[in-house]
């Protein structure tokens, strides 16, 4: 009994591992619409540059339903939900796939098209201004992780 | 050839010291260094891997730098730019191979021998934890150069432990690439090796062979297989480019592969290589009959032969498409249809149980039993067939002398190693003709 509330009051301790895990998400620039042409995807590290699972995609597709003033703008945390590999974009088939163990996501929504991941990937909300700059507001779903 | 006066002033020696040797804690006569069955101490050589792994290890701790942005370029420089940092590195990589190699096979060939059971439970247990080790230690040595295949390693890594619990991942995976790296770092350089090297005092058996010949004859081919097949830098992983189909080290494709099929995550990471762990685990309890080895068993072959044909399938389906003939050239090759995987896996195993049941039945397998201790092995050549070999293989050894490897085809990086190796396997056999003619 003794033991057992000596190890409840270390139980914290484990914090000393977990330092910084739980990140601030601030509103930040991630890119101007002239660095995209129409059909392709970018890049970008959000909201911190060195955690693993903040590598995000940026992808300017069809225009109408997406976010941005023309509804063409859709944003994709970059991690599979099955196993975290880094997914790329497809442009010709609109697809975001994974080159580990072959899942497939729709470019217009993040859902699973195919492969062995089963949750979609988190949609970042964006803001684009009137002089075409791109802002990250916030994720829904978990980073690395899912919807 | 030896002297008679020579001989014996040489045995007073040894005499000395196999005596002086006896009183102390942990060599008290238990090691034997004459020539014995390679097969019978397969563990030793795993072990004496381990030794220079530590040893390689330390130098490469010299340049290495654990830091996120930094590591490759510092992996990168020991590979081009130290002087025989090119060799430090492939003998660190390829003495991990061979201890996991060597670990295997000496797993496999006690099983086959029963040796796990009747007061071996102890040895039987340690080992495979210090087997599994050893594929966790070789993990998380690969993904600290942090290229592009590490980087796929240390995601999946995370996604693992995430499937087993959230926390893990937190622990494995700190806030940033830096994080990762360090913590890799520590486990490989410290606590792994901390672990295995505690269990491995509880692995040793009573008797331990060191048979020089062959030992130096393992190193050899370290220096030979590094030079001729240097592992490579790979591309450097940067945040924020396309990632591509990277196949990972290849004691790895097989979980690969059973990712690759689709099924739950814990389910093909955990559970299954989980339950193939404890069916080797449980052995011993299982096979509780007494007598010496006798291999008679269709339930006790099936396991063995399934095992071993299920570990090779496994592992080249992980470089191969779905339909394991051709190589993986695109994303659809990637998904393994689940029914034909693990359909072929089940099917495999119960033909190898028909199979042995009936060849025991119909006594067409003998049922062998073997004898008691069988691990001393004929060494004795005739004596002049032993001394013209031993002078071939002492020639051979001048012989790189006057005409190194490496001066014949230019450039290429790893032909003064496997010269090394070269020379270093005519010593092993030089040494093991002299004993055979002595």
């Amino acid at each position: 009994m003794s033991g057992l509330t000596v190890l409840a009051a270390l139980m914290p301790y484990g914090e000393f591992l977990s330092y910084g895990s739980k990140p601030k998400i601030e509103r930040k620039k991630i890119a101007n619409i002239s660095d995209l042409k129409p059909h392709s995807a970018i890049i970008f590290q959000w909201p911190t540059e060195t955690h693993p699972y903040h590598t995000n995609l940026l992808i300017r597709g069809r225009e109408g339903v997406g976010m941005g003033r023309k509804g063409d703008l859709y944003a994709y945390n970059r991690v599979c939900t099955h196993l975290q590999c880094l997914l790329n974009y497809d442009s010709n088939n609109d697809q975001i796939i994974c080159p580990c163990h072959g899942s497939v996501f729709a470019g217009k929504d993040g859902n699973v098209v195919n492969g062995p991941a089963r949750k979609p990937l988190p949609t970042i909300e964006l803001e684009e201004e009137e002089n075409g700059d791109i802002y990250a507001v916030k994720i829904v779903g978990e980073f690395g992780y899912g919807r | 050839m030896v002297d008679r006066d020579d001989e014996i002033t040489r045995e007073r020696i040894l005499q000395w010291i196999r005596t002086r040797l006896a009183r102390t804690y942990l060599v008290p006569a238990f090691f034997s260094f004459e020539a014995a069955n390679p097969l019978s101490y397969l563990g030793i050589l795993a072990f004496i891997c381990f030794i220079l792994l530590g040893l390689t290890g330390v130098l490469l701790m010299v340049y290495y730098v654990p830091e996120s942005t930094a590591s490759y370029d510092s992996v990168a420089k020991i590979n081009d730019l130290i002087p025989y940092g090119f060799e430090m590195r492939q003998l660190h990589y390829w003495l991990a191979n061979f201890m996991i190699v060597l670990s295997i096979l000496h797993l496999f060939y006690l099983y086959f021998k029963r040796k796990y059971r009747l007061y071996d439970e102890v040895l039987w247990i340690t080992g495979i934890v210090v087997g599994l080790l050893t594929v966790f230690e070789t993990y998380t040595g690969y993904v600290l150069i942090m290229n592009m295949r590490a980087m796929l390693a240390l995601d999946i890594g995370a996604g693992i432990l995430r499937n087993i619990a959230t926390v893990l991942a937190v622990l494995f995976q700190g806030s940033s690439y830096n994080d990762m790296v360090l913590r890799m770092y520590a486990l490989h350089i410290v606590l792994l090796p901390a672990i295995m090297v505690v269990l491995f005092v509880l692995h040793f058996p009573r008797k331990l062979t060191l048979d020089a010949p062959v030992i130096l004859a393992m190193i050899g081919a370290a220096f030979v297989v590094g030079g001729l097949a240097p592992a490579e830098l790979g591309l450097k992983f940067v945040p924020g480019q396309p990632s591509m189909i990277i196949i990972p080290e290849w004691y790895l494709t097989g979980i690969y592969a059973l990712l690759r099929t689709g099924v739950q995550v814990f389910a093909v990471t955990v559970l299954l290589p989980f339950i193939f762990i404890l069916v080797f685990v449980l052995i011993p309890f299982h096979d509780m009959q007494r007598g010496l080895g006798v291999t008679g068993r269709a339930l006790h072959a099936t396991i063995g032969i399934a095992a071993m044909l299920h570990i090779v399938l496994v592992t080249l389906w992980g470089y191969r498409s779905a339909d394991l003939i051709n190589p993986i050239t695109s994303q659809a090759d990637l998904v393994i249809n689940p029914v034909t995987f693990y359909g072929l896996l089940i099917i495999t195993a119960v033909l190898i149980f028909v199979a042995a049941r009936l060849l025991m039945n119909r006594n067409i397998l003998p049922k062998v039993r073997l004898t008691g201790n069988n691990r001393k092995i004929n060494h004795k050549l005739a004596r002049p067939a032993a001394i013209v070999l031993l002078a071939v293989a002492l020639l051979f050894q001048v012989s790189l002398f006057v005409y190194p490897l490496y001066l014949l085809p230019p450039g290429s990086k790893g032909l003064p190693m496997t010269e090394s190796g070269l020379s270093i396997l005519a010593f092993a056999a030089a040494t093991y003709f002299y004993r055979a003619a002595s």
